[in-house]
């Protein structure tokens, strides 16, 4: 009381002394430099919680870096009608085989088939881990190396069979498709776009300004005859809708069907279909038939694994750490036990006991997350280098800081009330 | 003395069973994870013919787009073209070389009744078999003038062959592959390479190949090509002579080199090569050949293709670490409450060095039970990773424990223990006895 009253009256005649005074006090009453000078005498058990605790902030921040790198296009949604596309896998035998009579008479026998909405053939099955790809240009002079995208040969079906809308220009026709063999090759004069490849290319105009366009595949010049929103690429990674098809087919002696059904009835029309193409003709083999939806799922795993491991690791990392926590809190007040009963026999509060212990855990936890930032950005560099990812962002260090330091307290809480509980008498006991 | 000692340790381990059991399970999970991430890596990773290890060598040539140079210089496009795998198979006669890819080919049986399969084969030369230490069971591979003349033959895989002629030798018998008529001159033994290293254009795991073909008769037919494929510069044409002329990569080609000299030798070709293909207007890029050993070989693929699985194990290392750093702060917290029994037994007349002995031998139980803990928990993990990727191919012998890993796991499992607990004992040893024994 008399402190407030020397405070107020220094606080008129100069302020600037009395305002640092102020700090002095209120932080000598919050006890930082009893705290640190004990802190001194147990550095091995604060080390190692500090590490521990800047280990899990590094680890937990990277492991989100790399989870929602990999997990997002996993869980964003294909743009196609996944669950209701059947694709076949074929393969003629030996020179009986006529490709394009087969072809032409197996996508009839598919799309007269009950159930069945849309048929084409195509070269490469989106998400399925394989396809081709080639680098795009809007000027064949150009030197760099253009956009990357992934290219699918396709009849005028191909819309309707993968469930993708058209946003701008038209679709191809019947007489836009060029059919090539073995033998030869002629390129089709025009191209659909998806809207990401579109952006990509001409990143300054609208998808329907892109319609009319020229774009270049080589030295192959390609109208750019429509746009259309979504098209996977077979590979899940960033640009996954970064693709373009063309109106052509190939007679060749493995080819692929993509068949999509009513809703529901995919599973049921596999068997039908296998069966049905088997008997039209004794020269081909069915390689493969599947649902897209399995396909995609199977073409994940491998990711889908890692980032459960990392997750799991994650988890285990701040587990781990919450004891490390308590356990140390716990020891600290064992040890301290009868400075704890003086102090609350020289007119120490039991909030001042409980706010001395979650002080000292903030101290330790702000020791960690300093030296776990530092050591996160190291990681982190270290990862963007080998998977050529982005950094970080200073966010997710400022979020993970936050929650450490949450964590910290919520593990300190109880042990630090408890703590508060040991009587003054303790003083004056001898055991 | 031991018995002794190891009686007080599970004594004193009972006694806190708390603070023991989560010492046990701190160590054990850390070193299960480490476990799991190390045998998968290791399978994934290691070099399964260490025989081979500096004799073969994988052999690169920088023939990219002199307009598009990649940053890193260490990035040569990992295949070569046609062209250069052919003119060197040809210029360097004095050296065992061997060219290959993957191919697919539909396979007839002579029973109508059997449906015709696709197989998955691989397109490549005689020599292939001595230098990768390829089993035979029957036969053995086609021969150089057999190559040469584009006889239509091939080695069939121990599996290929059981299903198509029963577990016999069919040597000399017909097999159709698309279309046309091939005689078998060699069965291979079972044969599964992990990870597969003469072609990981698919990943390290690879099911192994169901049949082997002789190199030039498998292109003059035009096998379906089955693997990587990367061209710079565009083709005009679709003919097949046009693709083989192109400057597509498609093709793995390796050397064995035995002595300094021969490496040198054959270097040296490369360079001249080059350098007279440079004149002939290819090669824009600046020289760039590599020719790594099949340990130099496996290390960059694995840092380039699968730098997932390095970070894994990174994590799982990491997080070990953690565990061991809280297991300090247990003993610590175990040890304050020993100090009474701890000041007694020295005033008894134990020597420090009895007391720290005993407390290490109770620290490397504690390490041994969470060996085995940790044990448990690899297992378990390895066989949740087996059940979600249950479609890949292999993924039963990547997910085996390698016996070595489970020996290294558990002596590290005690180490760790044992280094956990330096600091701790040396704070018990240096416990103050006469302030402890009258506080009493």
């Amino acid at each position: 009381m008399v402190d407030v009253g020397r405070t107020v009256q220094a606080h008129t005649l100069e302020p600037v002394a009395a305002s640092s005074n102020l700090l002095r006090r209120y932080l000598s009453r919050m006890e930082l430099g009893p705290i640190v000078k004990g802190m001194r005498g147990a550095k091995v058990g604060v080390t190692m919680v500090s590490l521990q605790i800047a280990f899990t902030l590094a680890a937990v921040v990277n492991c989100y870096a790399i989870v929602s790198v990999v997990l997002t296009p996993i869980l964003r949604d294909p743009g196609i009608d996944v669950e209701n596309i059947i694709h076949v896998s074929n393969n003629g035998i030996g020179q009986r085989f006529n490709p394009r009579n087969t072809i032409e008479e197996d996508l009839r026998y598919l799309s007269s088939l009950p159930g069945v909405r849309a048929v084409t053939q195509i070269q490469a099955i989106p998400l399925s881990g394989s396809g081709w790809s080639t680098n795009l240009k809007t000027d064949p002079d150009e030197t760099d190396t253009g956009i990357n995208g992934a290219v699918y040969h396709v009849n005028e079906n191909a819309l309707d069979t993968f469930g993708v809308e058209l946003i701008a220009g038209e679709n191809f026709t019947f007489d836009d498709i060029i059919w090539n063999d073995q033998q030869s090759t002629i390129n089709p004069a025009s191209t659909l776009l998806t809207e990401q490849m579109a952006e990509a290319l001409f990143p300054d105009l609208e998808p329907s300004e892109v319609v009319g366009k020229s774009v270049y595949s080589g030295n192959i010049l390609l109208r750019v005859k429509g746009i259309i929103d979504m098209f996977p690429r077979p590979w899940n990674n960033e640009y996954m809708h970064r693709s373009y098809l063309l109106p052509r087919q190939n007679a060749w002696h493995n080819y692929l069907y993509v068949v999509r059904t009513e809703p529901g009835l995919s599973e049921q029309l596999i068997p039908v279909i296998e069966a049905g193409l088997v008997d039209s003709n004794r020269d081909r083999i069915i390689r493969n038939i599947a649902i897209l939806k399995e396909t995609a799922r199977r073409s994940n795993a491998g990711n889908l694994t890692a980032c459960l491991i990392l997750i799991i690791v994650s988890i285990s990392f701040v587990f781990v750490t919450t004891l490390g926590i308590i356990g140390l809190v716990n020891l600290n007040i064992k040890q301290r036990t009868k400075q704890i009963g003086i102090r609350r026999a020289l007119g120490a509060r039991k909030g001042d006991i409980t706010r001395f212990f979650l002080l000292e855990s903030s101290i330790i936890c702000v020791i960690g997350i300093v030296a776990g930032c530092g050591l996160g950005v190291l990681i982190n560099m270290v990862i963007v280098n080998e998977m050529g990812m982005d950094t970080l962002a200073w966010w997710v260090f400022g979020v993970g800081a936050l929650f450490m330091v949450v964590l910290t307290l919520a593990a300190s809480v109880a042990p630090a009330i408890r703590a508060s509980m040991i009587p003054p008498a303790s003083a004056t006991r001898t055991v | 003395m031991i018995l002794y000692y190891l009686r007080i340790a599970a004594i004193s381990i009972k006694e806190n069973p708390v603070l023991s059991g989560l010492m046990v399970l701190a160590i054990g999970a850390g070193i299960g994870m480490l476990m799991t991430m190390s045998a998968i890596a290791y399978s994934m990773f290691k070099n399964p013919i260490p025989e081979k290890a500096d004799v073969l060598h994988r052999v690169l040539l920088d023939a990219g787009d002199p307009q598009n140079p990649p940053q890193d210089p260490d990035d040569v496009p990992f295949q070569v073209t046609y062209t250069d795998a052919t003119n060197l198979m040809r210029l360097g006669t004095e050296f065992r070389q061997s060219i290959g890819h993957g191919v697919s080919a539909t396979i007839e049986s002579d029973d109508p009744e059997v449906y015709p399969t696709l197989e998955l084969g691989r397109s490549t030369v005689s020599d292939f078999f001595t230098m990768f230490n390829a089993p035979f069971k029957y036969g053995g591979p086609w021969s150089r003038e057999s190559a040469v003349a584009h006889d239509q033959v091939v080695v069939l895989s121990n599996e290929l062959n059981k299903r198509h002629f029963g577990d016999v030798d069919s040597v000399g018998q017909i097999i159709v592959l698309n279309g046309l008529p091939v005689t078998v001159v060699g069965v291979m033994d079972e044969w599964e390479m992990i990870p597969r290293v003469y072609d990981m254009t698919s990943g390290p795991i690879s099911s192994p190949e169901m049949f082997f073909v002789p190199f030039g008769w498998a292109t003059e037919v035009e096998l379906a090509r089955s693997g990587n494929t990367n061209c710079w510069k565009p083709i005009d044409g679709n003919s097949r002579d046009e693709f083989l002329n192109s400057e597509c990569v498609w093709l793995q080609l390796w050397v064995e080199l035995t002595t300094t000299e021969e490496f040198e030798a054959y270097e040296q070709l490369l360079t001249n090569y080059t350098m007279d293909q440079k004149e002939l207007g290819r090669f824009g890029r600046p020289l760039n050949n590599r020719v790594y050993t099949l340990d130099e070989w496996l290390t960059q693929r694995s840092r380039s293709s699968n730098a997932g699985v390095y970070i894994l194990w990174a994590a799982t290392a990491m997080f070990f670490v953690v565990c061991l750093l809280n297991s300090v702060g247990l003993l610590l917290a175990k040890i304050y409450g020993k100090t009474l029994s701890i000041s007694i037994r020295r005033a008894l007349g134990a020597t420090k060095i009895d007391l720290a002995f005993q407390f290490f031998l109770e620290s490397a139980l504690v390490g041994i039970l969470g060996g085995v803990l940790g044990l448990g928990i690899a297992y378990g993990g390895m066989g949740a990773i087996r059940k979600v990727m249950s479609s890949e191919p292999l993924i039963e012998q990547l997910t085996e424990l390698d016996f070595q890993i489970v020996l290294i796991g558990i002596v590290v499992s005690i180490l760790g223990s044992i280094l956990a607990g330096l600091y701790p004992i040396w704070r018990a040893c240096q416990t103050n006895i006469s302030t402890q024994l009258k506080s009493n």
